[in-house]
């Protein structure tokens, strides 16, 4: 019956700390997101080009870290990096290794999107006497982006849900506020109530957001 | 300086991977179970369930499974709920497995053609030969390679609930590289162990994927 009462009191005091923690989540998601949003593009893009080994080494990159747990990831930026003499604080490593785990899936993301836009364009692009270049960026990436948007942005809700895992190197987001709250007060209804609903508006917020993304992309494609 | 030689650390870190898949057999009889269970309460909207079910669906898929580790962890001791590590680690890995799995099955459940129910009753089947016969086996086969890939993700999972205390590969790493100094030979087995698991599944559920789309 405890866990019914919530103390009020204790919810103003501690909420200025998980507002700064939210501050920093969004900076690492932001960050985290941009970096990767900019990886993922280079490596979808050099995909389409048809080179066996750039195929290859792209698909072990995304294989390898899709098949491994970003905690590991992270334990190996976070404390292999230091080791070949690249100093990192753990702000850092976790942009890093968020960014380098969350570039893998939009690559894919990517990679399907250029896949569907339709060969006619490449070949009017090419009727047209476009360069390579001008093609991807007037013609082909701007479709390609249009299917790609809404599951760029649940990947982005699985990236804000992610940097919950800077806590474990020690960056002061909501999560490490959170267990820092907890054993301060030894209150977890209140500790870990506040974060997961924080999260928890996140999350809708972006799904509301792809929601209406993908209705709007469907409306201009039908004209 | 002690030393570890590499067959060392690949033998021990190779029984904790051991224990990481231990949980799998639990997790997935349990998130299965819970998963097809809330994936047809909410199928049928049925009052006031469909309410709780949603509400614990939502929560688990919008909160960071790690926050989900803490507050069970530090939760149940305050409820006066005495659990061992591996037992709630069970506990949260099936409370996220159950919320994914019933979103999966509902996909599947909501993709089943509506004139399959229909013949179904026609046919004058009870509800459970209904779900038997007709509903299950079409909506195992559209949920199969999701359902695999959820088996991925609480396979990546198992390496969170070392945060909370059990001694598993992630953890084990760690002991082995505060003795050796070296990250990187604990850290690529550790690597090297999840990817020989996971790889294969992943490549399988996206075969599996597109042949459904043919």
């Amino acid at each position: 019956m405890v866990l019914i009462l919530i103390d009020t009191r204790l919810i103003a005091r501690v909420m200025p700390m998980f507002l700064s923690g939210l501050v920093e989540t969004i900076k690492i998601s932001v960050l985290g997101g941009i970096i990767s949003l900019i990886i993922g593009t280079l490596l979808g893009i050099l995909l389409t080009i048809n080179n066996k080994v750039v195929k290859i080494i792209i698909g072990v990159y995304t294989g390898f870290i899709r098949s491994t747990p970003l905690l590991v990831q992270l334990y190996f930026i976070h404390f292999g990096l230091p080791i070949i003499g690249i100093k990192l604080q753990s702000f850092q490593s976790a942009v890093i290794a968020l960014s380098i785990n969350c570039a893998a899936y939009i690559t894919e993301i990517i990679r399907g999107g250029l896949n569907s836009v339709d060969k006619g364009q490449h070949e009017a692009a090419k009727a047209l006497g476009l360069s390579w270049f001008q093609t991807m960026k007037i013609i082909v990436l701007p479709q390609a982006f249009q299917v790609a948007l809404p599951p760029l942005i649940s990947q982005f809700s699985y990236l804000i849900k992610d940097t919950s895992l800077a806590a474990v190197v020690i960056v002061p987001e909501i999560t490490y506020i959170s267990r820092k709250v907890a054993s301060q007060t030894y209150r977890p209804m209140e500790s870990f109530g506040i974060p997961t609903l924080i999260y928890f508006m996140i999350f809708v917020l972006l799904r509301l957001l792809s929601n209406f993304v993908s209705t709007k992309g469907q409306k201009m494609v039908r004209g | 300086m002690e030393q570890i030689t590499i067959t060392e650390q690949l033998i021990r870190l190779g029984g904790a991977f051991i224990r990481n898949l231990e949980f799998l057999p639990w997790v997935l009889l349990i998130g299965v179970v819970f998963g097809l269970l809330f994936a047809l309460i909410r199928f049928h909207r049925i009052p006031v369930l469909n309410f709780i079910v949603m509400a614990f669906v939502e929560i688990m898929r919008g909160a960071p499974f790690l926050i989900i580790v803490f507050a069970v962890y530090f939760a149940l001791p305050y409820m006066g709920i005495q659990l061992d590590a591996i037992a709630s680690g069970i506990v949260v890995l099936s409370m996220s497995a159950t919320a994914y799995l019933s979103e999966i099955f509902r996909g599947g459940l909501m993709a089943i053609d509506k004139g399959q129910f229909e013949a179904a009753d026609a046919l004058g089947l009870t509800y459970f030969q209904k779900l038997r016969f007709i509903i299950l086996p079409q909506m195992i086969k559209i949920s199969l390679p999701s359902m695999i890939g959820q088996i991925v993700l609480t396979i990546k999972d198992t390496s969170i609930v070392s945060l909370v205390g059990v001694v598993e590969i992630v953890r084990t790493s760690r002991q082995i590289m505060q003795i050796t100094l070296d990250p990187f030979t604990a850290f690529g087995i550790v690597s090297i162990y999840f990817a020989i698991v996971c790889y294969p599944l992943i490549y399988f559920s996206q075969r599996l994927e597109r042949r459904l789309q043919k």
